[in-house]
């Protein structure tokens, strides 16, 4: 993955009263759409203002679904693309913005969401001015078949509240382990 | 930077935990099917105007 690659165009869906929502489109026809949601986690996240207050959850679809993964992780393009949208939200939407996001696990599929998110960060280029901070959250059942839950949240360097929000999202999981008494 | 949670089996709090997580799915999933929907639409409107 090389971020360096150019990005395709892209384009704001201004329609939408709720979600900030943007498309682009592949050389091989694929289409992703990336949202932006102020409500997403306003429920769980009253205690948190760092992480609440400009947050916005970060979701990310692709059609067609059944597409391969292996296939899209060789266009470089789609993960250039995604960190030019990110920016440019950022930048609409002020340094203060955090990009929380959750791995739907409901197929099972977390890890390879998770990785995702990975490897977009670890792939940015020199200098670049985002910090990641995530949560993985094993639950383990009794019957054997354990739940692995990814989490997280993106924001600039330059955050203000980058400590208090990654204190914050510690917080979270404190609230996560002791889940009875919190809430 | 990460950080590893681990809910252990037998604690009072780790069904509560997967509900939890379950629920972050269900509205997940709204979440996702509206960009589908809306990625579906833009699929169709770039088809129509035939343009990159």
């Amino acid at each position: 993955m090389d971020l360096n690659n150019p990005p395709y165009n892209f384009f704001k869906d201004d329609d939408d009263e709720e979600l900030s929502i943007y498309n682009f489109i592949t050389s091989t026809n694929k289409v992703y759409a990336i949202g932006f949601d102020p409500t997403q986690y306003v429920k769980y996240l009253d205690d948190f203002p760092c992480l609440l207050s400009h947050g916005y959850g970060l979701t990310i679809v692709r059609l067609p679904k059944t597409l391969d993964r292996k296939e899209v992780n060789k266009d470089d393009r789609v993960w250039s693309t995604i960190y030019a949208i990110v920016l440019d939200f950022i930048e609409s939407s002020g340094p203060e913005t955090v990009l929380l996001y959750h791995c739907d696990s409901s197929d099972n599929k977390q890890a390879s969401r998770g990785k995702l998110f990975d490897n977009i960060y670890e792939k940015l280029p020199e200098g670049h001015d985002m910090v990641k901070y995530s949560l993985e959250v094993d639950v383990k059942a009794k019957d054997g078949i354990d739940q692995r839950n990814h989490l997280g949240f993106l924001c600039k360097e330059s955050f203000r509240h980058k400590a208090e929000a990654i204190l914050e999202m510690d917080k979270f999981a404190a609230y996560l382990i002791d889940i009875s008494e919190s809430k | 930077m990460k950080k590893k949670v681990v809910i252990f089996a037998g604690n009072t709090n780790s069904e509560k935990a997967v509900t939890f997580f379950e629920e972050l799915n269900r509205e997940k999933a709204e979440r996702i099917k509206k960009l589908e929907e809306k990625a579906a639409k833009f699929r169709e409107l770039f088809s129509r105007n035939g343009s990159k």
